[in-house]
């Protein structure tokens, strides 16, 4: 049985070395190297397209970062009222007659703070 | 080498002359490992032409010219394999799977005079053909690139990407396969008179092929 093996290998072998003769390689045509040219300029075209395009494409998104940052740190006009003086003096100069009562506890209550105010 | 690592360094540089003389170097070696492997003549050139595409594209990859042709045959074996899925996506049929009369129809077809020699060459082919048509296409590529193309362990290896102990199971367990269906189809081949002829021809090819690992 073994034997039978290691001849069907000896022959399986031997068989692979025959098909290995009888496999020529076949001649390129003439057409093989101009054929070729064609094809890898014809991949560098499309290569070349979009290199273009993503190129492009990263410089757009570029642009649109640095706009987006601009407009974070230019300074804006319409912000937000910052109040430089103190409750009190916003309360004594802002004479409605609403808010009267407040002025009146308020210089009750810390008569120092309202007479610098004032 | 086929050329010199120099002409390979300038083709890698960017040179069309040395990249020219790369190609025609290997060009039938090329044309030859795809005509096994893919087993469709009209389409060999135009598989060989996208190995050297993918060559020209890839050659800054490539780290040095000492390990160009392991990695020409790793580009050449992945476009063959590229070529047969596609080919199995379109479901196209082969001349193995054609009857006997298409075939003897195409042959016809072809008006190849075969010489005694040719027509012994060519059931040599036929046979084994057919025989590796018998396991899947994973074994046959594999096997013929071992046994046929002669590759070494170490160059399967670094086409397959794995370690030696896994591949030698895989071409250990292909070969059975084949074997299996040698042995079923040994009467045909002796009465063909092709395996004392094969004897013959692979003792004058120096010995066995596949032996040297």
């Amino acid at each position: 049985m073994a034997r039978d093996q290691r001849n069907s290998e000896r022959e399986l072998d031997s068989l692979l070395a025959a098909y290995r003769d009888a496999c020529q390689a076949p001649e390129a045509t003439p057409e093989f190297m101009p054929a070729l040219w064609a094809r890898i300029d014809a991949r560098q075209s499309s290569f070349g397209f979009l290199k273009r395009w993503t190129e492009g494409f990263i410089a757009a998104a570029a642009a649109a970062c640095l706009m987006a940052v601009l407009m974070q740190v230019a300074p804006e006009d319409n912000k937000a009222v910052v109040y430089q003086s103190t409750y009190l003096e916003a309360l004594t100069q802002d004479s409605t007659p609403e808010n009267s009562i407040f002025v009146d506890v308020a210089a009750v209550a810390y008569p120092d703070q309202y007479d610098s105010a004032h | 080498m086929l050329v010199d690592f120099e002409i390979v360094r300038k083709a890698q540089a960017g040179d069309a002359g040395a990249f020219n003389e790369v190609v025609t170097a290997y060009r039938r070696r090329i044309m030859g490992t795809v005509a096994r492997m893919i087993n469709r003549p009209e389409d060999v050139e135009d598989v060989a032409q996208e190995v050297f595409l993918r060559l020209y594209y890839s050659m800054d990859q490539l780290r040095s010219p000492e390990v160009f042709e392991p990695w020409l045959y790793r580009l050449t074996v992945n476009a063959s394999l590229d070529y047969l899925r596609k080919r199995r996506r379109r479901g196209e049929s082969r001349m193995a799977d054609l009857s006997e009369q298409q075939v003897l129809m195409a042959d016809a077809a072809a008006g190849t005079r075969f010489s005694e020699e040719e027509s012994q060459r060519a059931k040599t082919r036929e046979f084994v053909e057919s025989l590796l048509s018998e396991v899947s296409e994973g074994d046959r590529v594999l096997l013929t690139l071992k046994e046929v193309e002669g590759l070494s362990l170490k160059e399967l290896q670094s086409i397959y990407d794995v370690n030696e102990s896994a591949l030698k199971v895989r071409l250990f367990r292909a070969r059975q396969r084949v074997l299996k269906a040698f042995e079923k189809s040994k009467d045909a081949a002796a009465k063909a008179g092709l395996l004392g002829k094969a004897k013959a021809a692979g003792q004058a090819g120096g010995g066995e092929v596949g032996d040297e690992d």
